[in-house]
């Protein structure tokens, strides 16, 4: 049994199939559980149970491979009957999410026998702050011939895991998506119709009370469709709110939700189910993030006298940057996050994050940056130690210098590039961004806005860094279509249908004002008749005698966004030229400025 | 023989305006040619037919709604056509890209900066103006500083541009009218009424060069009428009887 200190409560993390069979439950409080667990046995005798540490991934971990499934919760709690003392014996360890990435690190590192591409799925933020990954991603495309076949090469992959102690559940699909659902969900209602499931005897003695054995599906190429049809919607990986709101709805198996229609899925559903069913289906891009087995890159220093005065710090920072890039430098590679950790001498510990556009292997020019992200820091305390630790590193670009030509362009996207690291290290990555146009009926939520950083042409690419020596436990794996490239996955049938992707850029139109109030401003209003043309309105203190007007422009929500918008707009010149945008509301009638026509 | 005179003269009347301009400013690097603020009778009326990269502009509005940022946005369209970056410098939050992407400009190509208070405000206009990836800097200075701040923050702004060679299109409010100016030129915008389209009045308050080139000072009139087209948002200057009968009609309505 696992259990997650809470705040005050400690509580069950994971337990085991033979703690669950007691009542026992991930989230109940320990106290309770233990009770649960003490309580005397049924008529086939007493427990004993034995808790496995995933850190010790050999003692207890069961994982999975190419698409497997690694079954934590039941691998971490180990449980058995003791003849000798005919006794429960209930064994407790603290949940230890670090350990768990560290684990699944090394299984990580032992599949990249079968491939190069080998990453796992981080948990989707928010529905459990604790949830660590556990299924282990890997791209056998172009690599199963060399196994035999994707049939042989699944065997292969169980058997190494068996060798370890483990169980696991492999899938091999077309999509992420796909072999996901089937490693989770079709290994155990495994009657996937178009996969081929080739259920192993338990790979390893039930020693620890595990009751599920490993197995491993093939979905044959083209049929994820078919195989994903009869599985419940949560093999979408849809987090617990949206499960929730599809079961209110009835909707419980992922054929219904591919026979709706894809348009109003995004607008009356969210967004997620649209983006999973397409991932599932092929029709819209995944990547794995391929996990390096480079050790983290970190460099440190402590002073014998905390530092008070900036300039030290500066000079020691860009030592300890020197040394980083020097080692980067052997592998070609620059910096592109960067974490500078400050530990004062009170005890607190300051992070100041650093992102960049494009990676950068020059310390002067990194040291710039982190002064002005120190220049928005206050240091309660004087500086008794200073740690830099690479997040993410990536492939320089190099390019041929030309001997008599100049690249103007090169050389505007080049400072370009440093202004924007400029920027995102004064004023924040999320002020910093570019505009995306979406149609959307609501002016307001017409604009999506991104940050630079992250729309940089090398974002994304993790290596090194203390985040591939974290990892730990174990799912899933891919197969890519056959033809495409290892990573990103393209499925074949993305291209025909990208044309269905709901959200299309919104078309432009020139009766929009460039500046647009961030919330209406409610104004004063007469017309002759009601209802009737706008003759002033009152505002900011002045009056306005409107000389012409345009519209009205209805604009109205669907009611499946919660609060419904509905809006007459006019665009109003005034006697004085001056141009506005004012709307009337519909629900009471009430006249709004919401633009400005600068 | 008349073309050939014609010709000569404004030879001859470019050769004395480069002639003042290295006088003038021996300093400022010679970022290319004027840029068209998008209409060629405006750029005739312009001191310098159009506007230089490497240089400040500030648009006086009259108001809200006056239509001045429109006609900055133009410029920095055009600023930005043979390369560089736009920027937007919006501490208001107020900037909407669908009016930008109306008036042709690629909203994703757009930066936004959206800096949290005054002093990050000034400083992120500052580090736009001197790059060399930036073709123009579209921004609203709504803050009425103290004329001795106001003096010395503009003035860096001139040598950042000068520096990097960026146009810098300052939007500001009229009560900045009575402050100087280290802008290579001030322009007023007021809205006019009219029968169709928008119609904006644009006045000469300031130019450094403002004897150098374009219509000769002695010629051109005080102000000029531009006419926004309402569905593509194309200027054009405005015939002045139009504007006169239009503006009688609002004086009786």
């Amino acid at each position: 049994m696992y259990v997650a200190p809470g705040r005050g409560v400690a509580r069950v993390r994971l337990c085991s199939a033979a703690a669950r069979r007691r009542g026992v439950l991930p989230g109940m409080p320990l106290a309770e559980a233990t009770a649960l667990a003490a309580q005397p046995a049924d008529s086939q005798g007493r427990f004993q149970t034995r808790m496995h540490s995933p850190s010790g991934a050999t003692a207890g971990l069961p994982s999975s491979v190419v698409s497997a499934r690694a079954l934590l919760d039941e691998l971490a709690v180990a449980h058995k009957p003791d003849s000798e003392t005919h006794s429960s014996v209930l064994h407790l360890e603290p949940h230890d999410p670090v350990a768990d990435r560290a684990a699944l690190a090394r299984l990580a590192t032992a599949c990249q026998r079968f491939t190069p591409t080998v990453g796992w799925e981080e948990p989707p933020a928010g529905d459990d702050p604790l949830a660590s990954p556990d299924t282990l991603l890997l791209d056998i495309s172009g690599s199963a011939h060399l196994f035999g076949g994707e049939e042989k090469l699944a065997r292969r992959i169980l058997a190494g895991f068996a060798r370890r102690g483990l169980r696991a559940h492999v899938a091999v699909a077309d999509t992420i998506g796909a072999a996901w659902a089937c490693a989770h969900v079709a290994a155990e209602e495994i009657n996937c119709r178009a996969g081929t499931a080739l259920l192993d005897k338990p790979a390893v003695a039930p020693q620890g009370g595990f009751e599920t054995a490993s197995s491993a599906i093939i979905v044959p190429p083209g049929e994820s469709a078919a195989a994903l049809a009869e599985l419940p919607v949560a093999a979408l990986r849809l987090p617990a709110r949206t499960l929730a709101l599809l079961a209110e709805l009835g909707l419980a198996r992922v054929e219904q939700l591919i026979s709706l229609p894809r348009q109003a899925i995004p607008a009356r559903l969210g967004p997620e189910i649209g983006l999973r069913l397409d991932q599932a289906l092929g029709l819209s891009r995944e990547v794995i993030v391929c996990r390096s087995l480079l050790p983290p890159l970190e460099a440190d220093c402590s002073f014998e006298t905390p530092l008070a005065a900036r300039e030290p710090l500066l000079t020691v920072l860009g030592d300890l940057l020197r040394q980083l890039t020097r080692v980067l430098d052997e592998r070609r590679h620059g910096i592109q996050a960067l974490d500078c950790r400050l530990y004062l001498e009170n005890g607190l510990v300051v992070s100041v994050p650093l992102g960049l556009v494009q990676p950068r292997a020059d310390a002067a020019y990194l040291r710039s940056l982190l002064e002005l992200r120190f220049e928005q820091v206050q240091f309660a305390a004087p500086v008794s130690a200073l740690r830099l630790r690479v997040v993410v590193s990536a492939p320089l670009v190099h390019r041929q210098q030309e001997l008599f030509a100049t690249d103007l362009a090169r050389d505007r996207q080049r400072h370009l590039t440093e202004l924007l690291d400029q920027l995102a290290s004064r004023l924040g990555g999320d002020n910093v961004v570019r505009a995306r146009l979406v149609s959307d009926a609501q002016p307001e939520q017409v604009c999506r806005y991104e940050p630079m950083l992250l729309s940089g042409p090398a974002a994304g690419r993790s290596t090194g860094s203390k985040e591939a020596g974290i990892a730990s436990g174990l799912r899933l794996g891919v197969r890519s279509s056959p033809g495409n490239d290892s990573r990103p996955l393209r499925p074949r049938r993305q291209r025909r249908k990208r044309a269905q992707e709901p959200r299309r850029a919104a078309p432009v139109t020139f009766r929009r004002p460039l500046r647009l109030a961030r919330r209406p401003l409610a104004v004063e209003a007469w017309s002759v008749v009601p209802d009737g043309p706008l003759l002033r309105f009152r505002w900011s203190g002045g009056e306005e005698r409107v000389a012409r007007s345009w519209g009205p422009e209805r604009i109205e929500t669907g009611w499946w966004r919660g609060r419904a918008v509905r809006r007459d707009y006019y665009q109003i010149e005034t006697a004085t030229g001056r141009r506005y945008w004012l709307f009337r509301r519909l629900d009471d009638r009430r006249w709004f400025l919401h633009g400005w026509f600068e | 023989m008349s073309s050939h005179l014609g010709n000569s003269r404004r030879q001859m009347v470019e050769l004395l305006a480069r002639q003042i301009r290295g006088l003038e400013g021996a300093r400022q690097v010679d970022f290319g040619g004027a840029i068209s603020s998008g209409c060629h009778e405006f750029d005739r009326w312009l001191p310098e037919r159009g506007f230089r990269r490497g240089t400040l502009v500030e648009w006086l509005a009259a108001g809200a709604g006056s239509g001045a940022g429109v006609l900055a946005l133009v410029a920095a369209r055009a600023a930005c056509q043979e390369g560089g970056a736009l920027v937007v410098v919006d501490r208001q939050q107020e900037f909407y890209p669908p009016a930008a992407a109306a008036l042709g400009i690629d909203v994703a190509g757009l930066v936004i900066v959206r800096p949290r208070n005054q002093r990050d405000d000034w400083w992120a206009i500052e580090q736009a103006l001197r790059s060399r990836g930036v073709g123009a800097v579209w921004c609203r200075c709504d803050h009425v500083a103290a004329p001795r701040e106001d003096n010395r923050l503009f003035r860096r702004f001139q040598l950042a541009a000068e520096r990097g060679g960026a146009l810098g299109l300052v939007v500001r409010p009229a009560a900045t009218r009575r402050l100087p100016s280290w802008a290579d030129m001030r322009l007023w915008v007021e809205p006019l009424a009219a029968r169709e389209g928008r119609c904006l009045r644009v006045e000469l308050l300031h130019s450094r060069h403002a004897a150098t080139g374009g219509m000769l000072a002695a010629v051109r009139p005080a102000s000029v009428e531009l006419i926004v087209d309402d569905e593509t948002g194309a200027v054009r200057v405005a015939p002045r009887l139009a504007i006169a009968a239009a503006g009688q009609r609002a004086a009786r309505a």
